[in-house]
């Protein structure tokens, strides 16, 4: 994973917070439909989808995530990145940098 | 009569969600009843997306940790997702649009289903929400439709003339990418009768919303306005209209029941508004008391027939048959109008769309026109041949092998 990748979320996306969940939805023409929801229902997917703000990298991300929670490196690793590839490809968050 | 032996596990799950959402103490008592619902997990859910309670039998759901919840869970989890995304997709288009009625100086008053949510349940994701509603002076009608034009709704007549709408309907719909809007400027149809509640803007409470200050009607009004909705024809006995009423009077227990009864009265309504508490107390088990109910005024034979209807339809296989439910909605009706006379005289002055749309014919085709002026003979010989078709259909003598014995969803 390239670890100097910065992601924006995409503000055709409404992040709605529900009981103990965030549940991501498309709210623009061009997003797809109500199909391309996603539920973040853990306590980490909901920081890493706070910590995703234009500013902070991947990198930046995960060392935030390994000092908040108790999890090892390379699980976190592993799920961070098809974590932010999920998001991608139901388009919720964009690239910005590398 | 026995009322709670007359329905299956399923009903008693349900009935008791309603009355003790949010208790924990009661989670014992929920495993138990989920335990016992019947093995068609499938019909159950059926049942419930009929109903538009999927995302409340949802979230009740996600307290118990037994197999079989979470078998119920997994079988709803999409729909309820789906709910929940479109309730979230609605919320955001509210908020834009009343930000801009209000910059407009617009007066409205936000209906049901958005309104429901922020007063009287816990969020968005325990009821369905469809489309945003809202209520304007009928004044005020063409510059809401100009606003509206202005951020990009479109207005859809449904191929009916626009005519139809202004006259025999009481809302009119558009549409922007996913959103349904229904524009109200009155709470019912105005045939047979005008619904006239002189203090319904007067009477209406304010509720913060996301920084927005909005009006909702008062909780009399909305429970009127709920009653009204049961008389449209698309879901009869639909149990989300009977929770929106459990929900409201778990929440406001000051209802003026004087004010409701004198506004029901005085608009023929009374049927309407008794029929709503009735399933609310036989299907919900809503404490709603004898003494309450005995003030509308229903005769004895009404009464029981309204009792029969609900007890062996609000479950039933016949819900999920168009010509059986249409049957059901056309009895129904003789019972939602306070007298024989306002029934005919609705069918009397029924519009031509209208008519159509419940036989599913085209609205101006010729064929239409004729057989609406002959509507006083088409109905009772449709409904008699739909009877007797059934008759011959039970007794097995007919070869469609789509129709099966017609059964109650429960024993006694």
């Amino acid at each position: 994973m390239e670890k100097i990748k910065i992601y924006k979320k995409n503000p055709n996306f409404v992040a709605r917070k529900i009981a103990d969940e965030i549940i991501l939805v498309p709210i623009k023409r061009e997003a797809a439909d109500f199909e391309a929801i996603y539920n973040l229902n853990n306590e980490v997917s909901v920081r890493i989808w706070e910590l995703i703000d234009g500013k902070n990298s991947i990198k930046e991300i995960k060392d935030k995530i390994l000092e908040e929670f108790e999890v090892s490196s390379e699980k976190l690793e592993k799920d961070l990145g098809q974590f932010i590839k999920d998001l991608e490809k139901i388009g919720a968050i964009q690239l910005t940098s590398k | 009569m026995k009322l709670r032996n007359s329905f299956c596990k399923e009903v008693s799950y349900i009935s008791f969600l309603s009355r003790v959402h949010g208790n924990d103490t009661i989670k014992e008592e929920l495993e138990k009843l989920v335990e016992e619902i019947e093995n068609n997990l499938k019909r159950f859910l059926n049942l419930c997306q009929y109903h538009e309670i999927v995302p409340f039998v949802y979230n009740n759901l996600k307290r118990i940790d037994t197999p079989k919840a979470k078998n119920l869970l997994e079988l709803f989890k999409n729909y309820y997702y789906y709910e929940v995304s479109r309730a979230i997709y609605l919320e955001n288009e509210y908020f834009a649009l009343i930000k801009k009625l209000q910059e407009e100086n617009i007066d409205f008053i936000s209906l049901k289903g958005i309104a429901f949510y922020k007063d009287i349940y816990p969020d968005l994701n325990f009821r369905s929400m469809v489309d945003i509603d809202i209520l304007v002076h009928e004044g005020d009608l063409k510059r809401v439709e100009e606003i509206l034009k202005e951020v990009g709704y479109e207005k859809d007549l449904e191929g009916l003339s626009e005519d139809y709408w202004l006259k025999d309907h009481c809302h009119l719909r558009f549409r922007r990418d996913k959103v349904l809007l229904e524009i109200h400027w009155d709470l019912a149809f105005r045939i047979p009768r005008e619904i006239k509640i002189p203090q319904l803007w007067e009477r209406t409470k304010e509720i913060e919303f996301n920084g927005f200050k909005i009006k909702t009607l008062s909780p009399e009004d909305n429970i009127i306005c709920l009653a009204l909705h049961q008389r449209r024809f698309n879901k009869p006995l639909c149990l989300k209209n009977v929770l929106d009423l459990v929900a409201l009077l778990n929440k406001y227990k000051d209802i003026d029941w004087d004010y409701l009864i004198e506004i029901s009265y005085k608009n023929g309504m009374l049927s309407s508004v008794y029929f709503l508490l009735l399933q609310a107390k036989l299907v919900l088990e809503a404490p709603i008391s004898e003494a309450l109910l005995s003030q509308f005024k229903i005769s004895w034979f009404k009464r029981n027939l309204m009792a029969k209807i609900i007890l062996e339809n609000t479950f039933s296989e016949k819900l999920f048959d168009d010509e059986k439910r249409k049957s059901l909605y056309f009895k129904l009706n003789f019972l939602l109008y306070d007298n024989l006379f306002e029934f005919l005289k609705y069918l009397s002055w029924i519009p031509q769309e209208k008519f159509a749309k419940f036989c599913k014919f085209e609205p101006y085709a010729q064929k239409t026109k004729i057989i609406y002026k002959l509507r006083w003979f088409y109905l009772p010989i449709k409904i008699l041949n739909n009877w007797c078709i059934s008759k011959i259909r039970k007794e097995g003598y007919g070869k469609d092998k789509n129709l099966q014995k017609e059964s109650q969803l429960c024993s006694a």
